[in-house]
């Protein structure tokens, strides 16, 4: 019992809430604030209905940010791999990191509206921008925290530069990398909604789209809140099955926290 | 100690879902304090009814009694639409095929007056293209949103001339008219069908060619932005009537003194004083009180599956509005 103490915690307090949105949405019966089986039926709607698709929709937003998540965590290796090579690379690396890391992706809209267009790539620049300014923070800051014996010891070993990267710094970094990781991917997830949401086109028919469409076109707000809930669970998801999976199997194993 | 923690925890919650509940019922106490209106509009010279009402106070003018009037400007009928539903917006400004949308999903709602008539085009930067018979599945159309009054023009005349109202529906890209005037300068899109005052610049530049079928569906001098008036509104016949009286007020202003209306309106778009004036000369740009087209946007959005439900001109309109 003691053991799922943190859990039945949360479950209760889920339950509590719906508990409370249902009672609240069925005595003011108020177009914007749909009721729980409202939702539902429209969730189901969005994924049975032919002109709806909304699995498409997040399909579409899937693979644009998988894409940009790739993109973004290889360039992010890499640059930070160089800059803990060459201390020039370091100093300006470090400077364009600094600067971009702190701008919205969805400020830079109209820039490429303008240079780009309102097409996918700018749609994936943005999830790019979104991943690797966070990820080369924590990545430099893992290699930074490096101890110095494993360097030392590596280089007696007589690895070369790629080797210690590689062989040294990136296994000894992988608990900052993989926490990189998690800040890019809840950056982007959250960027390419905002930038689907505000080009509202269907040249980039993500989830944002969808909800876009649901306000504007089909003026159906249950759908709008059957998007929101279908984004939490892809959320979940990704945090559960996927980033929890992985520490198991890595940091976790190597008993690199706790 | 643990016993404290499981109290508070408790009373959280409680407190959470008691005031989650009062919400509901505090909302409709707060009449007593002196009366607020919020109007909503957009951006453009097609509001100046709305302009001159703010302007001259004329709601205060005819209410009798103590009333706040609040004027907001938002960027888009969504928006309008969520505070309506919400309650805090009470009169909202939208194009006139978001309107019928609004109603037929059942925005509680209605016309309260049509505010103007503009002028809309479809411009062709390919000399090729003069019909839209000529547009291939390659040719981009540049308009504001899809729902959007551009684009049910663009499918009406669609319906009328290739005999299916989505037939270009492919061809659309979305952007603003501004971007969209931009991409039709520099290439990127074939045609660009926008409203006034854009579609003035882009006719005056003699680049383009204008497809006439746009205006074949829908001429000169039809309805274009309305102003919706929620129901709260429609039940407070004092106010109502006020607003009807100012509505009208406004209207004969903008219609006899062209120049002080130029004047309130650089203001508010922040253009110089011939710019203004050119606009309000247009033939197309009208300011009147009536529908007109209304019915047959309403019956053709219904058939091209723009609308679920089809709407009557009385779910759509107050009584005391004339045309349909």
């Amino acid at each position: 019992m003691k053991k799922y103490k943190t859990q039945i915690a949360q479950v209760v307090f889920v339950i509590v809430c719906l508990v409370a949105w249902q009672i609240y949405a069925t005595q003011r019966d108020i177009m914007g604030f749909p009721t729980l089986n409202a939702i539902m039926e429209k969730m189901i709607d969005g994924f049975t209905n032919p002109q709806r698709q909304i699995l498409s929709y997040l399909g579409h937003s899937l693979i644009a940010i998988v894409k940009g998540l790739g993109i973004g965590a290889v360039f992010a290796i890499v640059f930070s791999g160089l800059s803990v090579v060459s201390s020039t690379f370091n100093a300006i690396y470090n400077l364009i990191v600094s600067i971009f890391d702190l701008l919205p992706g969805v400020a830079l809209l109209p820039i490429l509206m303008i240079t780009v267009g309102a097409n996918d790539t700018s749609i994936l620049i943005l999830v790019v921008h979104s991943v690797i300014w966070p990820m080369s923070r924590n990545i430099i800051d893992g290699f930074k925290t490096t101890p110095r014996m494993y360097i030392e010891a590596g280089k007696n070993m007589g690895l070369g530069t790629l080797g210690l990267v590689t062989g040294v710094y990136i296994p000894a970094s992988f608990a900052s990398m993989l926490s990189g990781i998690k800040v890019g991917w809840a950056r982007a997830w959250r960027g390419l909604i905002s930038a689907e949401m505000i080009f509202g086109a269907a040249q980039s028919a993500g989830i944002g789209v969808y909800i876009n469409n649901a306000r504007t076109v089909w003026i159906d707000y249950p759908s709008v809140y059957a998007a929101i809930i279908l984004i939490i669970i892809v959320g979940v998801i990704v945090e559960y099955c996927v980033f929890r999976v992985i520490e198991k199997l890595t940091v976790r194993k190597w008993g690199m926290v706790r | 100690m643990r016993k404290i923690k499981k109290l508070i925890a408790t009373v959280l919650c409680m407190g959470m879902v008691a005031s989650l509940a009062a919400c509901g019922g505090s909302a409709k106490e707060s009449e007593t304090a002196a009366k607020k209106l919020t109007i909503a509009y957009q951006g453009g010279i097609g509001y100046a009814p709305i302009h001159v009402m703010e302007v001259k106070g004329l709601i205060q003018e005819h209410y009798e009694g103590d009333i706040e009037v609040e004027f907001v400007k938002l960027d888009a009928g969504a928006a309008i639409n969520e505070g309506i539903i919400g309650g805090t917006i009470d009169i909202g400004c939208m194009g006139l095929g978001p309107a019928i949308s609004g109603v037929s999903a059942g925005i509680p709602y209605k016309v309260i007056s049509n505010l103007c008539s503009q002028s809309h085009g479809l411009m062709s930067n390919d000399a090729n293209i003069t019909t839209l018979a000529e547009i291939t599945s390659e040719d981009k159309i540049a308009l504001v949103n899809t729902g959007s009054i551009q684009h049910v023009l663009l499918a009406m005349a669609a319906e009328a001339e290739l005999g299916d109202a989505h037939a270009l529906d492919n061809n659309i890209q979305s952007m603003s008219h501004a971007e969209g005037m931009a991409a039709l300068e520099s290439g990127t899109v074939k045609l660009h069908l926008t409203s006034s005052p854009f579609i003035y610049q882009e006719r005056e530049s003699g680049k383009y060619t204008e497809l006439a079928e746009i205006s074949q569906v829908w001429p000169s001098g039809n309805s274009f932005l309305v102003a919706m008036a929620s129901e709260k509104v429609y039940e407070d016949k004092e106010l109502f009537d006020a607003v009807n009286a100012a509505m009208a007020d406004a209207m004969e202003f903008i219609n006899t003194n062209t120049e002080e209306t130029a004047q309130i309106e650089m203001d508010y778009l922040g253009l110089d004083q011939e710019t203004v004036m050119s606009y309000l000369n247009q033939e197309d740009c009208q300011f009147f009180s009536e529908l007109r087209g209304a019915e047959t946007m309403a019956q053709f959005m219904h058939r091209a599956g723009f609308i679920q439900n089809e709407i009557a001109m009385d779910d759509f309109k107050y009584e005391t509005v004339k045309g349909n």
